[in-house]
């Protein structure tokens, strides 16, 4: 989703995280810098909550599940809160210092690409999810074309990437053992 | 490189190499729309430099190195760019006969800007992907001693490998050549 910056202003993780619980809006955390998120298209929205329905059923039997981009994801590395767009957990999860709202062992992250954010989540986002030992696999859904592109964690520490493209086709998301047919998470999804 | 859209009117891919041949500046095709270049900075002009010079001392007498100047074509995309730096090996397959313009590179270097960031790692990932020569497709970052690479699998997908910091070194298994980021980075600010 969109993100501007609001301040220069520096806080700490606690200062930002207090801001947070009250703030009417959502914002990320960066190192210091808060950012403000702007909502979302139709079209981004949709694709979140087509994922949400479609996966969800799936892999909650697997004890996973599915959660909107109201929870935030922290990396140690970078200092970085993120809320990504979806965040499936499998196991337990795992609180940043026990707090209910942030969470440190995400296992597969799905962001839908904004011509705003695609060069970050792209890049930097990628970069940072991957330094997180629970993540296994980070998938890009484009939301102007019939695109999924997905990184899956190798044994090695290198990632594999696999784009699928057209409302044909299928994308396996193999972190959790399921796939999902591009008719599914493009449902009710419009073209310009 | 910066970019920006000149016009919206659509070309053929012959009306566009037509303009181009003609043009004071560089520009690249997508879908029928003419995208002009910016030129780029000294950083960037700079270690587009130093990978070609690092390049072309190690290369296999079969492989050669073009930079700025040559034009890629993606069949089934309509797309044509420039990469900064391409790779042939063997002999060049060029477009419709066309000595400016190729089809066949073993691997594509990018430099990334800020304005061009997304669409490096995006729409060009995208349609490079689809080159059947292409075996590696390589991301350098100006700002910090990051160099990602894409590797071709055997079944079509490709594998995501990051290396970082000054002190490394990365091996181009495409065109099996080593270059440590020191060379990559040379004279280049942090």
């Amino acid at each position: 989703m969109a993100q501007r910056a609001t301040k220069q202003k520096l806080y700490t993780p606690e200062q930002y995280l207090a801001k947070e619980e009250k703030a009417e809006f959502r914002s990320e955390y960066f190192d210091g810098v808060i950012f403000a998120m702007a909502g979302g298209s139709l079209n981004h929205l949709q694709i979140t909550t087509n994922i949400t329905v479609f996966l969800d059923s799936k892999i909650r039997k697997k004890g996973c599940r599915v959660l909107p981009n109201e929870m935030k994801v922290w990396v140690e590395s970078t200092r970085r809160f993120y809320y990504p767009d979806l965040t499936i957990v499998c196991d337990k999860p795992k609180f940043y210092k026990d707090r209910n709202d942030t969470i440190e062992n995400p296992k597969l992250l799905i962001e839908v690409l904004s011509k705003s954010t695609e060069a970050t989540d792209r890049g930097e986002k990628f970069f940072a999810f991957q330094t997180l030992e629970s993540v296994e696999e980070y998938v890009l859904v484009s939301q102007d074309k019939h695109v999924v592109e997905k990184f899956t964690k190798q044994n090695d520490g290198s990632w594999k990437y696999l784009a699928t493209i057209g409302i044909d086709s299928k994308v396996a998301f193999e972190s959790v053992g399921e796939s999902l047919n591009l008719s599914e998470i493009y449902d009710l999804v419009e073209f310009k | 490189m910066a970019q920006r859209a000149i016009k919206q009117k659509l070309y053929t891919p012959e009306q566009y190499l037509a303009k181009e041949e003609k043009a004071e500046f560089r520009s690249e095709y997508e879908d029928g729309t003419i995208i002009a270049m910016a030129g780029g900075s000294l950083t960037h002009t700079r270690m587009v430099k130093n990978i070609e010079r690092a390049f072309d001392n190690k290369l296999k007498d079969s492989c050669e190195s073009f930079s700025h100047e040559v034009k890629v074509q993606v069949e089934n995309y309509q797309k044509f760019y420039y990469p900064d730096v391409v790779i042939i090996c063997g002999e060049p397959k060029f477009y419709n006969k066309r000595q400016d313009t190729i089809t066949n590179p073993i691997l594509i270097v990018e430099v990334l800007s800020k304005s061009t960031e997304a669409k490096d790692r995006g729409d060009k990932m995208l349609a490079y992907r689809a080159l059947e020569s292409l075996e590696e497709y390589v991301l350098i970052s100006q700002d910090k001693a990051i160099v990602e690479q894409y590797l071709k699998n055997k079944d079509g997908s490709w594998l995501h490998k990051a290396t970082i910091g000054l002190k490394s070194k990365v091996r181009f298994e495409s065109i099996d050549v080593e270059l440590t980021l020191e060379e990559i980075y040379q004279r280049v600010k942090l």
